[in-house]
């Protein structure tokens, strides 16, 4: 038994009647009247309704326990008239003591709106709904609103409930802006029933796993009548996979008639601690587990030390059994409410422990601590409270023991671990401390309390996409192609050789002469060559086409042909000899190339090229004296072509003359058409006949 | 007496002329028959090269060759129709000849680069083509081609530079755009990148490349929208591209919309049931829409197709977490470690 000093016993009673004081004891769900004249009476279905108000009312006013029932029973009347506060209000309150609480809001929300004035108390149901659906901000609202309306009074009462609660939803809002990525999951079909299941405690090896359920234990089960659940029973189920088997209540001696509920577990798993609630108070248990029948025996009380004539409500050992910790409501240097003690053996190994010891202020606070748990490693203490940071009722927070012996300030485990609802019971998983187990009421549970399991995630994380990333695309231009572009084609040399042998015509010997060949198309020089003492000469000449040779030799008459190599089959090489005449006195020489304006005796300027040959033959023999003739066809008169012959004569020595001849190595005459070299009778014969001639008269 | 004297240099060179003639060929005759020949037998090759008649061309090029054995210009034009018929051997002995005789061919040294690109020898394809360009050899291919070796080799910078070259020689030349695109993408200049790859749709209205990275570019910088469009220009081009479709799913996945992304994974799919990143981004989708079964089914199918998918190991694990499977998440990620993903070592550490 667990003694206290007097002094100690005064100030917690002091404490406590603060906290009663302080903490006004909204309760109570107020009972509006539903009148009967809401039901239309006459309409057709009214009795039926107004029947399911009664039935309703009595189930509502035998307290929570109850309000499953009346909810069934007020949804009917409902259906009948959903437009009646009264009805609204009641199927509110019963909502939000179920397990569908999230529901309450709507209920409650239409009361209001229908009639604010419903009940006095309206805000308030309205705030606790707002607040189990985390919607803070309106929930603030309507606490702050339900006190503003309440009496003075009751108001000075209430206010610090209301501050309580505004403070969880301060909490709460920070709690759930910051969620921590867990998944929590029931345990199954097995373990959670539609009746409240919770408390789980797992075997050392995590094979076994007991946990306190309120559902019928058999045909006999009966039910508590303070809030008509059936008694607590203990259940193991066995582990399988993944998943839970074999669930079955422990059965006598552990599981009684009235409430049985697995609280701890010996380190070594050899003894479950049972907590057996009585009026007034209740005690821890342990019963011990006969391997061999596989069977607890009877519970008995675990050491005096840790019991009161209060009520201990959970227990927990250390790994080594060095150390207890354990829940009580003795007020003896209690911070309020339920409080985590501790107490140490005084010699391993031995049932002798030390006082227990309240584990003060950083833990324990004015309100209730449940639940606790100290890991093997001793380090970190779990347990349940509804004080601290809160969201609202029991949240489960953990302490650190810090080098000193200290507990570090408790951490709310966060959302979505802990809501507004009760979180009690949470032990992490032996093997795996990835894993917790706790039990709470959550949206999608099977019903009434639940034992869950949470799974920690680590730091979020993101998807990856896999894309095929074909970020360059030059192998679609490889290998690359032979032929960006078309090669040029080569030009071809279309080179000539013309070789042949320049000869005196009249002794055929070689002469040495300049042999010039003009292109007949260009008008210009396309090559030049010079034959040796022999005569024989070589030149290039571009294409295959029609050259004029001049060819100049000293003493020899300058020479001029046409060459067609056009229609020579040779490819490359031609050949060619070019015959030269000796000057002598008497040799004459027709120039072919002068040409006269019609009838008139003006040179025309292509004359000036074959005039040009005649200077520099003058020039190559300056003792050379020339006769320029002139020489008509027989067309027209005699007289006529006389002059004519004559002028023209004149205008090839005046043209010579001008280009710095001494006019003494020149004579002109006229033939007119008595010197004619061919017929008259024809236009080939008359044109030949037309021209000028030069005859040598002197050397 | 100027007159004499002209004549006799007009005799001179003529005889040093004839004597030069007669140091290379006794018969200068022949010799110019002989070129004359070899430049018909030439020109008729360009004329089959130009009609896309290879073969004749190369029958052309030996006949050439006969009359001038190491000509430099018919050696390199058969080299490139060896490369066109993929003798890459027979090509690079043709180069080997030219640049034998004739180093300065910058040309050849262009070939021998690419021909020593064909055999995945990028260090000495980028000699070949620095010496084709040192060389006057400044064609656009030749600044394109070193463009391509140089961001092999990583020299981003130098490669931005020849692209830049070949896009100067050829302001039409889409591929050149598009490559610049790509590697101005690595250096970080995206918007640079952007502008390239609507160059290179806008000269190549059918470049699927060019759309699909640039749909890529335009995810990374955030414009999902436009990536879609692009990734739909794709898809009507051809209509069977699980590229683009896996593309456009991932576009459709970042703005939020799964269902749509799911369409297009599927579709990606069903055209290629073996393409692993469309199943593995399939996952992707469900597991955002909270269907994490389904999501787990999807990677385990891009694993069984790539059991050495790293990306598709470490979503698998993401959503085993999310199951609550820890086991298994930290298997996966282990996988997934294994096989270079670096960030799964952290994940590895959660396990602990």
């Amino acid at each position: 038994m667990i003694t206290t000093d007097r002094t100690d016993i005064m100030k917690k009673l002091l404490l406590l009647f603060l906290i009663a004081y302080l903490v006004y004891p909204i309760q109570a769900q107020s009972d509006p009247k539903i009148k009967r004249n809401k039901f239309f009476a006459g309409k057709e279905g009214f009795k039926e309704a107004w029947k399911c108000v009664k039935k309703g009312n009595e189930f509502y006013k035998n307290g929570k326990g109850y309000y499953q029932d009346a909810r069934q029973s007020y949804l009917e009347a409902y259906n009948y008239n959903p437009l009646v506060p009264e009805l609204n209000y009641k199927l509110g309150i019963c909502y939000l003591y179920t397990d569908d609480k999230f529901q309450a809001i709507e209920y409650l929300r239409s009361a209001y709106n229908l009639k604010p004035g419903v009940t006095k108390d309206i805000l308030f149901y309205v705030g606790r709904a707002y607040h189990q659906v985390l919607n803070f901000d309106s929930a603030i609202v309507s606490y702050q609103n339900y006190l503003a309306r309440l009496p003075n009074k009751e108001k000075a009462r209430a206010k610090a409930e209301i501050d309580k609660l505004i403070q969880e939803c301060y909490d709460g809002k920070k709690l759930v802006q910051n969620p921590i990525r867990v998944i929590i999951s029931g345990l199954g079909d097995r373990i959670n029933s539609e009746y409240d299941d919770y408390g789980p405690v797992l075997a050392p090896n995590d094979s076994l796993l007991y946990f306190t359920s309120r559902r019928p234990s058999g045909k006999k089960a009966e039910r508590n009548p303070y809030d008509n659940k059936y008694y607590e029973d203990i259940y193991v189920a066995r582990r399988q996979g993944s998943g839970w088997t074999d669930v079955k209540p422990l059965g006598k001696p552990v599981n009684t008639r009235h409430n049985d509920a697995v609280v701890g577990m010996t380190p070594s798993g050899d003894a479950l601690f049972i907590y057996r609630g009585k009026i007034g108070g209740g005690d821890i248990l342990q019963a011990w587990h006969r391997h061999k029948k596989d069977k607890f025996t009877s519970p008995f009380q675990v050491n005096e030390k840790f019991l009161s004539k209060y009520r201990e409500t959970s227990i927990c050992l250390s790994s080594d059994s060095t150390e207890v910790y354990f829940v009580s409501d003795n007020p003896s240097k209690s911070q309020g409410g339920k409080d985590i003690f501790m107490s140490t053996t005084r010699k391993k190994g031995t049932d002798r422990w030390k006082k227990p010891v309240n584990l003060g202020p950083v833990i324990n606070t004015p309100y209730d601590e449940e639940g606790v748990y100290i890991t093997p490693d001793g380090k970190n203490l779990y347990f349940s409270s509804k004080g601290h940071n809160t969201m609202g009722g029991y949240d489960v927070f953990r302490s650190i023991r810090l080098d000193d012996g200290s507990w570090s300030t408790p951490e709310n485990l966060g959302y979505p671990i802990n809501t507004p609802d009760d979180e009690l019971f949470y032990r992490p998983d032996g093997l795996n401390p990835k894993y917790a187990y706790y039990s709470t009421v959550r949206e999608g549970g099977r019903g009434g309390k639940d034992i869950f399991r949470i799974v920690f995630l680590g730091e979020e994380k993101e998807l990856v996409l896999a894309s095929d990333t074909d970020l360059f695309a030059w192998k679609q231009a490889f290998p690359p192609k032979a032929f960006p572009r078309i090669p040029d084609f080569l030009g071809i040399d279309s080179t000539l050789v013309i070789t042949g042998k320049v000869t005196d015509a009249a002794t055929g010997k070689g002469v040495m002469a300049r042999i010039e060949f003009i292109d007949a198309g260009a008008s210009k020089t396309a090559a030049t060559a010079v034959s040796d003492t022999s005569g024989n000469y070589r030149a290039s000449l571009p294409a295959k086409t029609k050259y004029g040779v001049e060819i100049m030799a000293k003493d020899y008459l300058f020479f001029l042909e046409m060459v067609n190599l056009a229609e020579d089959t040779s490819d490359v090489l031609f050949v060619r000899n070019f015959a030269l005449t000796k000057v002598e006195v008497g040799t004459k020489v027709v120039l072919r190339n002068i040409f006269f304006e019609t009838g008139k005796a003006t040179l025309k300027p292509e004359s000036y090229a074959e005039l040009s040959n005649v200077l520099k033959f003058m020039e190559d023999n300056p003792s050379i004296r020339l006769e320029i003739s002139g020489h008509t066809d027989n067309v027209g008169s005699r007289r006529v072509n006389q002059k004519l012959s004559e002028d023209r004569a004149r205008a090839v020595v005046d043209y010579l003359v001008s280009k710095g001849i001494d006019r003494s190595r020149l004579e002109s005459k006229g033939y007119a058409d008595t010197q004619p070299v061919a017929t008259n009778d024809t236009s080939e014969g008359r044109a030949l006949n037309r021209r000028v001639e030069f005859k040598v008269i002197g050397k | 007496m100027n007159r004499l004297l002209g004549c006799i240099l007009v005799l001179f060179f003529l005889a040093a002329g004839e004597l030069a003639a007669q140091t290379v060929s006794a018969d200068p005759v022949s010799k110019l028959r002989n070129q004359r020949n070899y430049a018909q037998a030439y020109n008729q090759a360009i004329e089959a090269i130009k009609a896309g008649d290879y073969s004749q061309a190369a029958v052309f090029l030996d006949k050439a060759l006969e009359y001038s054995a190491n000509a430099p210009e018919a050696l390199l034009q058969r080299a490139k129709i060896f490369l066109a018929y993929q003798d890459y051997d027979a090509s690079l002995q043709d180069v080997e000849t030219i640049l034998k005789n004739k180093p300065e061919t910058g040309e050849a040294w262009y070939l021998k680069g690419i021909l020593w690109m064909m055999r995945d020898s990028v260090p000495q394809a980028l000699q070949c083509l620095n010496e084709a360009i040192r060389r006057n050899y400044t064609t656009e291919e030749a600044f394109f081609y070193r463009g391509v070796l140089k961001n092999l080799q990583g020299e981003y910078n130098g490669a931005i530079y020849d692209f830049t070259m070949a896009i100067d020689k050829n302001p039409n030349h889409a591929m050149a755009f598009h490559e610049r695109a790509s590697v101005r993408r690595l250096v970080k200049d995206l918007q640079g990148a952007l502008y390239d790859y609507r160059m290179a749709v806008g000269l190549d209205s059918t470049f699927l490349a060019a759309y699909n990275n640039m749909g890529q570019l335009k995810m990374i910088l955030g414009d999902f929208q436009g990536a879609v469009d692009d990734f739909s220009r794709t898809i009507r081009l051809d209509p069977a591209n699980n590229q683009a479709y896996n593309n456009r799913g991932q576009a459709f996945y970042l703005m939020g919309d799964y269902p749509k992304a799911v369409e297009d994974f599927y579709a990606a799919v069903v055209i290629d049931s073996a393409y692993a990143a469309a199943w593995n981004n399939l996952g992707n989708a469900y597991a955002k829409m909270e269907k994490y079964e389904e999501a787990t089914n999807y990677y385990t199918k891009a694993l069984q197709i790539d059991s050495g998918f790293a990306v598709a190991w470490l979503n698998r694990g993401f959503v085993n977490e999310l199951l609550g499977k820890l086991e298994n998440a930290c298997s996966d990620w282990n996988k997934a470690l294994s096989l270079g993903r670096m960030e799964a070592g952290k994940y590895v550490k959660e396990c602990k």
